[in-house]
């Protein structure tokens, strides 16, 4: 079934080239690359959908949207909040851990992925987990593989939990003058009664894109689940910040959920994903912002993951995020191609203890490098200025 | 390495570094470690090594490498695939002494804890401040969280807060040349490869787990929990089935067939119906206001489903004697038998009606008794496997149906472990699961981690240079 993947695999190793692999370009965009380009699109059937067990194998080609609309006929989901669902295949979310909104309630791409096939050296297919949601039988290759950017093989199967569509949901916008401010709610919001399905910071620039009033801050706390439920939780979340807030409807909520997605698919400017300890976000978000270099700042706040779309091509505002995240103990990535790599892969850094383990797993499963050769896991983040 | 050959020499060298005190020698007592909870492979260390401090760890681990004895870590011996049986010669490190919480931070919702931390002692720590640990293996009192790490360890409460390593933000880990390594950490992944995610489950042959930075989860606001009654084990079933198609995620939903409400009757006398085909424990939780609907749906579908009667735990006491039941269920069986194995097969939640009365044929086949506890909302059965341990055919017919249950599991898209790990129990069914090239990726990559396999050698997978043989009842494993 995959042998179109494995024959450029194993001519790659023969001819000691490169092997980039691109899926819906989301994040690869259409900059020229050193090496052989290994489109995934061509294999994205479905394979089989258990709806009853809510599990479903596709193809890594497969787009969101086709994968969401195959689940929709049976009220299901996949409960991640992707970018540019019609064109990032499920392959481009697996390889990049991509982490949305609702990671907080619903988990991000590692916690739904129960099975996963990749061809790897050699050309050799590998399969690790399976079709069911709980195994332990070997090693955890589905967590290996999530987030690997390709870097160990190219993965061509998933098999996923899926979720019920939630009979509800609703959001409630916050608006507020300092960091300190919306960390202080952010802290409540997590000890308190409230069980939000997503706690979202924006910054004025990224309120303005998603359409809402441009405060400095705005948080927007989502809740899902059962009418009551919901219900009960918007009317206590809108009482605790009275003036200041204001009720989403479901629709509302659903598209700015998928235009701060958007943001990390945007051609111009430089997309960074930083991470940091919850309570430190709010901060980063203020101090990225008053470098005055953003087009927008969102943050998933509960799992620290500040989203930060940089105008222009200036890898030296990229590098203020970076060491200012490194200094707060963090770390970051830039998803896409950073202008000034050569048409490399994407970024990483700061550098850490276990990446020779990291660079040791590479030797042993790649000897011949060609998995998206130059990642940036052994070398210290290089920036031209341009 | 042959039994009884560690030099004097490095014996006292260990001595000095994990202290005397935390040394056994002698073979009575290091005979408390010959197995865990799978007591038909059988082995003593040759000498078990209880350190205080993770340094102690590092430095032990190092000499042993270098002097290539191999060495087991263990918990508290809970584990359920003889995962911490010591192979002939090892060395055993028992990390229980390893009980510092390091760090918990609440507004960043996670916790720092020495890998000899009790599961039970986290969560009564964190529940005054609203926290929880999510996994909760009903062996919660005594298995630890490096025990919880080593086989990905889940729980009834599963079905809605995932596994172990949903709830791993980080690792510190001895590698088994002795270097200290660190993946992960607090804000819940760094750029790269998921190391954390690759160690969990690893049941040990990656390294030893010292130290765990775990998330924290919210206790709920609200719980309610149910006890409705079956005529038949596929009514049960099914109300699994349609209870999940409402979109309700129930925090539980565990079922119990007639053998096994015969063994906790016997031993807690909860009042549980003798001739009932099955019960179905089921727990709803979250905020307040959708709580009622939620039991009433989940409630309204068992009646549906013929379910003789549904109670719904009118306050907290009931609740806790619903679960008692439950979480104590295995250790009822010292009742009905001398000896049980516990299997712990996995197949889609569709199955479960036909993969348990496959189990009854497989039993009858056999001539063996079985009881069935089910994970039910996540198709991970616990066919307990009853015989005496004193008779050499009583156990060759469990462990054929043991086989004949994991085979069956295969067979339907399912798998042969979901949370006990294969240890040795299960190493023979491995390549039914997978083909000999995944095999072989997965020992590359502990070749990676573990290049002399000095580190619980002999587990996991087929090993060319031995396995491990249950020979009769009583007498010790060979290599």
């Amino acid at each position: 079934m995959y042998e179109s993947v494995a024959e450029i695999v194993r001519r790659c190793e023969r001819d000691r080239r490169p092997l980039r692999i691109r899926g819906g370009g989301v994040f690869t965009g259409e900059v020229e690359s050193e090496g052989e380009i290994c489109q995934t699109t061509a294999v994205s059937q479905l394979i089989d959908y258990a709806h009853g067990d809510m599990t479903i194998t596709v193809q890594a080609g497969m787009t969101v949207a086709v994968l969401q609309n195959l689940l929709a006929e049976h009220r299901q989901c996949l409960p991640l909040d992707v970018p540019r669902p019609e064109q990032i295949t499920i392959g481009e979310v697996i390889a990049t851990d991509w982490r949305g909104s609702r990671q907080l309630s619903c988990g991000g791409p590692r916690d739904v992925l129960i099975g996963i096939g990749v061809v790897t050296g050699g050309g050799k297919l590998i399969r690790g987990g399976g079709r069911v949601v709980k195994n332990v039988a070997g090693y955890d290759l589905c967590k290996l593989y999530t987030g690997s950017r390709g870097w160990l093989g190219v993965i061509v199967e998933t098999s996923l939990k899926v979720s019920a569509i939630p009979e509800s949901a609703a959001a409630v916008a916050v608006a507020f003058k300092t960091p300190d401010e919306a960390e202080t709610a952010c802290a409540g919001l997590l000890s308190g009664v409230l069980r939000p399905a997503s706690i979202d910071l924006l910054n004025a620039m990224a309120a303005e894109f998603v359409d809402l009033p441009a405060s400095p801050l705005t948080l927007v706390v989502g809740f899902e689940g059962f009418r009551e439920d919901v219900e009960a939780q918007v009317g206590v979340c809108l009482g605790e910040s009275p003036g200041s807030s204001v009720e989403l409807d479901a629709e509302t909520y659903r598209r700015l959920k998928q235009r701060v997605a958007d943001m990390a698919a945007e051609r111009s400017g430089i997309f960074v994903r930083c991470r940091v300890i919850s309570d430190r976000v709010a901060a980063l978000v203020a101090e990225m912002t008053a470098l005055g270099r953003d087009r927008g700042i969102t943050a998933h706040v509960a799992d620290g993951l500040v989203n930060i779309l940089f105008a222009g091509d200036d890898m030296g505002v990229v590098r203020a995020a970076s060491d200012r995240t490194a200094t707060l103990g963090g770390s970051w990535v830039i998803p896409g191609r950073a202008p000034t790599a050569k048409g490399g892969p994407a970024m990483i850094g700061p550098p850490r203890g276990d990446w020779p383990l990291m660079r040791r797993l590479k030797q042993a499963l790649d000897p011949a490098d060609i998995f998206e050769r130059g990642l940036a896991f052994d070398q210290a983040l290089r920036i031209a200025n341009g | 390495m042959a039994p009884g050959t560690i030099q004097p020499n490095i014996v006292a060298a260990l001595e000095r570094i994990v202290g005397a005190d935390n040394v056994v020698r002698h073979r009575a007592e290091r005979m408390v470690y010959e197995c865990d909870a799978f007591t038909l492979v059988r082995n003593p260390p040759e000498l078990v090594l209880l350190p205080r401090r993770v340094e102690h760890v590092a430095q032990a681990v190092r000499l042993l490498a270098e002097n290539k004895i191999p060495f087991v870590p263990r918990g508290a011996g809970t584990g359920l695939a003889g995962g911490t049986v010591s192979p002939p010669g090892a060395v055993m490190i028992g990390l229980n002494r390893l009980t510092r919480i390091r760090r918990i931070d609440l507004r960043n919702r996670f916790a720092e804890v020495e890998a000899g931390v009790v599961n039970l002692k986290l969560n009564n720590q964190l529940a005054p401040h609203g926290y929880q640990f999510a996994p909760d293996p009903s062996s919660q009192m005594a298995c630890t969280i490096r025990g919880n790490t080593a086989t990905n360890a889940g729980g009834p409460h599963t079905l809605k807060y995932g596994v172990t390593v949903n709830h791993v933000l980080g690792l510190e880990l001895v590698m088994p040349d002795g270097e200290v390594v660190r993946t992960g950490d607090a804000s819940g992944g760094s750029a790269g490869l998921d190391l954390t995610g690759l160690i969990v489950g690893g049941e040990g042959t990656l390294g030893i787990v010292t130290a765990v930075t775990v998330r924290l989860t919210r206790l709920p606001q609200a719980v309610r929990t149910a006890l409705a009654v079956f005529e038949t084990v596929d009514d049960a079933t099914q109300s699994v089935a349609d209870i999940t198609a409402t979109g309700i995620v129930p925090a539980a939903m565990e079922m119990m067939d007639s053998g096994v409400i015969e063994a906790v009757e016997a031993a807690f006398h909860i009042g549980l119906p003798l001739d009932a085909g099955a019960v179905l424990l089921i727990e709803v939780d979250g905020h307040e206001a959708g709580i009622e609907r939620q039991m009433r749906s989940a409630a309204e579908i068992c009646r549906k489903n013929h379910a003789r009667d549904v109670r719904i735990a009118k306050d907290e006491q009931e609740r806790l004697r619903i679960w008692k039941a439950r979480k104590r269920a295995a250790g009822a069986f010292g009742r009905l038998t001398t000896s049980y194995c516990t299997q712990d097969g996995v197949v889609p939640r569709s199955q479960l009606p036909d993969m348990l009365r496959e189990i009854a044929e497989i039993a009858k086949r056999h001539g063996v008794r079985i009881a069935n506890l089910v994970h039910a909302g996540d198709g991970n059965i616990h066919p307990i496997v009853m015989f005496d341990e004193r008779d050499a055919q009583l156990v060759r017919r469990a462990l054929d149906a043991s086989g004949d249950i994991l085979r069956a599991c295969i067979r339907r898209g399912g798998t042969i472990t979901g949370e006990h790990g294969v240890g040795v129990e299960k190493i023979e069914y491995m390549p039914l699961l997978f083909t000999a090239d995944e095999l072989a990726h997965m020992l590359t990559i502990r070749k990676v981690f573990n290049p002399a396999e000095l580190c619980n050698p002999h587990k996991i997978f087929p090993d060319s240079k031995g396995c491990w043989e249950i020979q009769k009842p009583g007498k010790r494993v060979i290599v």
